[in-house]
C-alpha cells in the first residue's frame, strides 16, 4: 500500500463504506446514518470549545438552532435561493457566536458555563415565543427545500459531502498554529497570556468558529427534518451534544464522532430491551467519567498502542 | 539613592521604575520605590516574606497597575499596556511556582512560545506539526532537556519543569528576563547547576537578568547588582560587596548570616 493510504487506512476505509452505504437500499440505514452525520458534525463543533480550548458550554443547541431556524426561514417565509440562505444561516451563526462570545469569554470556568446556559436559554425563548417568526412552540414546519434534495439518498450524499468539507476544515483548524494556542489557554491560560498570546481574542475567535460549525449542523438538521422545533435549542440539547463529546473523548479530534455514533446505536440498541433509556445512559456516563476520562478516542488510542503495534 | 557603576562603559538603562506605591487594603505592599535595571546586567531583588518582591514583578510584567508611579521599558511607559504586549515588547518572566503546560509535550511547550512569538497563533490554517523544530531542539539543549522532547511537561521532575519554563521564556527572545525565584525547590546540585546555566544564558544572549530569590547563595553567586526591599520600601541598592557591608540591611534582613 502507498504510504499515504496506510497512514489514513481507517478514515478511508470509513469513508469508503459511506459511500457505498446508499447501495445496500435501506431506507432505515440511510436515514440513521443521516442523523448520525448531522450530530458527529454537531459535537465536532462543541468539542473546540470543551477539548480544545477547555471551556464547558451549555448552551451550544443557541448557534445550532439559529442556523436552522435562519435558513428555515429565509427558505421558506423569504423564498430566498437555497445557496443564499444557507450562506446567510452560516453567517447569522456567526454574528450571533461574535456577539455572545463577546460577553462569554471575559469569564471563566463555572461562570463562563453559565454565561453559555443564560443564552443558550434566552436563545430557546425566542424560538418558542416569537410565534409569528419561528412558529413558536408548533415548530417550522414545512421548509422549502430544494428538490434536488427531497430525495433521501441524494440527501445522504450532500450531507456526507458537507460533514467531510466541514470536518477536514475543523482538522485543520485543530491542528494549526492557532489550535496550539487554543489547547495552551486550555492547559494553562496564565502562562499563554506571558507568552505573548491576547488569550481572550483567541477564545472569542474559537467560540466564533464553534457557533459556526454547529450553525451547518443546524441547517442540515433543519433541512433533514423540513423542520426546525424550539427543543432544539433546549438545554437539554446542549446536554446531550455535551455528553457526545464526553462519551467519544475530548482530547481526541475524532472522539466526539465516535461519542456521536456511539450515543445513537446504544440508544437504538436498548431501547429494544428496556424503556429505561436515561437510566442505562447515565450509568455509561458514570463509567466513563471515572474510569475513562478519555472515552472511546481513549480505548481506541489503548488498543492500538498495546494490540496492533506494527514494526 | 546614588547609582553605582559597574563598569567604565555607559550603561543603557533597560527598564526605569520610578516611585511605585502599591497598596492592599490600606497595606502597603510596594511603598515609593525606584529603581534602574541596566542593560546586560544580573539584577537581583531581595528581601523577606512579604517584602514585596513578586508584587513588584507582577506590576512590570502588567498583571496589576500601580497605585502610583510608573514602568518604563526602554523609554516607554508601560502604563496601560496589556500584559501579551508587555511580552511582546521583550519582557519575559517564570513564575514563583512552575508554570508550564502540564500535558503538552516539551516540544510542544516550547514550539507554543515560539509560535506566540511570531503572532502566528491566530493563524487557523498554518500547520503547527514540525514547525519550529530545529529552534525548539536549539532550546532544549541549552537548557539541557533535549533528551526529554516528547515527554509531557507534567511527567518531568520539578528541576526539570523550572528548566523548561526557563527555556519557554528565552524562546520570546525577550530583552529582559524576570525570574521568580528561579531555583525554589530545587536540591543543592540542580540550584549550582541552574545558576551556571543562568550566567552562559545571560551572556551568551545579551540578557538583562531580573530576578527575585530567597536563597543568598544564588544572590551573592550570580547578582552584579541587588536591590533589596522591606515592607514596601528599598532600603538598599547596589553592588554585592555595598549591600553585604550595608547596616541597615544585615539589620532587618540578613541578621547572622553569614555572607
Amino acid at each position: 500500500m502507498p504510504f499515504y493510504v496506510r497512514k489514513n487506512f481507517w478514515t478511508i476505509t470509513a469513508l469508503a463504506l459511506l459511500a457505498i452505504l446508499p447501495l445496500t437500499g435501506s431506507r432505515y440505514s440511510i436515514d440513521l446514518t443521516t442523523q448520525v452525520l448531522i450530530y458527529a458534525l454537531f459535537a465536532l463543533s462543541l468539542n473546540i470549545l470543551v477539548g480544545y480550548l477547555g471551556n464547558l458550554s451549555f448552551g451550544h443547541a443557541a448557534f445550532f438552532s439559529i442556523g436552522g431556524y435562519t435558513c428555515a426561514i429565509l427558505l421558506t417565509t423569504y423564498n430566498f435561493p437555497f445557496l443564499i440562505s444557507f450562506l446567510t444561516a452560516l453567517a447569522f451563526s456567526a454574528i450571533a457566536a461574535f456577539l455572545i462570545g463577546l460577553v462569554c469569554v471575559r469569564r471563566n470556568h463555572m461562570y463562563f458555563a453559565m454565561l453559555t446556559l443564560a443564552f443558550g436559554m434566552l436563545v430557546w425563548a425566542i424560538a418558542l415565543k416569537w410565534r409569528p417568526v419561528t412558529g413558536g412552540d408548533d415548530g417550522f414546519v414545512g421548509i422549502n427545500i430544494p428538490t434536488i434534495l427531497s430525495n433521501p439518498i441524494n440527501f445522504y450524499y450532500f450531507t456526507l459531502l458537507t460533514s467531510i468539507i466541514a470536518t477536514y476544515a475543523l482538522w485543520t483548524i485543530c491542528n494549526s498554529t492557532f489550535g496550539q494556542a487554543m489547547i495552551a489557554i486550555r492547559e494553562n491560560q496564565n502562562r499563554a497570556l506571558f507568552l505573548g498570546i491576547d488569550t481572550q481574542s483567541i477564545r472569542l475567535k474559537a467560540f466564533v468558529i464553534s457557533g459556526i460549525f454547529a450553525g451547518l449542523s443546524g441547517i442540515l438538521f433543519a433541512l433533514y427534518n423540513r423542520g426546525m422545533y424550539p427543543e432544539s435549542a433546549f438545554w437539554t440539547e446542549s446536554g446531550q451534544v455535551l455528553i457526545m463529546v464526553l462519551l467519544g473523548g475530548m482530547h481526541s479530534f475524532i472522539g466526539p464522532i465516535l461519542g456521536a455514533i456511539a450515543l445513537y446505536s446504544l440508544e437504538i440498541f436498548i431501547n429494544q430491551f428496556t424503556e429505561y433509556w436515561q437510566i442505562v445512559l447515565g450509568g455509561i456516563l458514570l463509567i466513563v467519567v471515572l474510569i475513562a476520562p478519555e472515552g472511546l478516542a481513549g480505548g481506541v488510542i489503548w488498543v492500538e498502542k498495546n494490540f496492533l503495534k506494527k514494526s | 539613592m546614588g547609582r553605582e557603576k559597574l563598569s567604565e562603559k555607559k550603561l543603557i538603562v533597560m527598564l526605569k521604575i520610578s516611585n511605585i506605591t502599591k497598596s492592599f487594603d490600606g497595606f502597603f505592599a510596594l511603598d515609593d520605590v525606584s529603581l534602574f535595571v541596566d542593560q546586560g546586567v544580573i539584577h537581583a531583588v531581595i528581601g523577606p516574606n512579604g517584602a514585596g518582591k513578586t508584587t513588584f514583578f507582577n506590576i512590570i510584567s502588567g498583571i496589576l497597575a500601580p497605585d502610583n508611579g510608573s514602568v518604563y521599558f526602554k523609554g516607554q511607559n508601560l502604563a496601560k499596556i496589556e500584559p501579551h504586549k508587555i511580552v511582546q515588547l521583550g519582557i519575559a518572566r517564570s513564575f514563583q511556582r512552575v508554570n508550564i503546560f502540564p500535558r503538552k509535550t516539551v516540544f510542544e511547550n516550547i514550539q507554543i512560545a515560539l509560535i506566540a512569538r511570531d503572532q502566528l497563533h491566530r493563524s487557523p490554517f498554518k500547520k503547527a506539526s514540525n514547525l519550529f523544530s530545529e529552534e525548539v531542539e536549539e532550546l532544549l539543549k541549552v537548557v539541557n532537556l533535549f533528551e526529554q522532547v516528547e515527554l509531557r511537561g507534567g511527567d518531568l521532575s520539578h528541576g526539570m519543569q523550572k528548566q523548561l519554563e526557563l527555556a519557554i521564556a528565552l524562546a520570546s527572545q525577550p530583552k529582559i528576563l524576570l525570574l521568580d525565584e528561579p531555583t525554589a525547590g530545587m536540591s543543592l546540585s540542580e540550584t549550582q547547576s541552574c545558576i551556571k546555566l543562568l550566567k552562559n544564558i545571560v551572556q551568551d544572549r545579551a540578557l538583562t537578568l531580573l530576578f527575585t530569590e530567597h536563597d543568598m547563595q544564588v544572590v551573592f553567586g550570580m547578582a552584579d547588582y541587588i536591590s533589596v526591599l522591606h515592607h514596601g520600601r528599598l532600603i538598599a541598592s547596589g553592588p554585592p560587596s555595598k549591600i553585604r557591608e550595608n547596616s541597615e540591611v544585615k539589620r532587618v534582613y540578613l541578621g547572622n548570616k553569614a555572607l
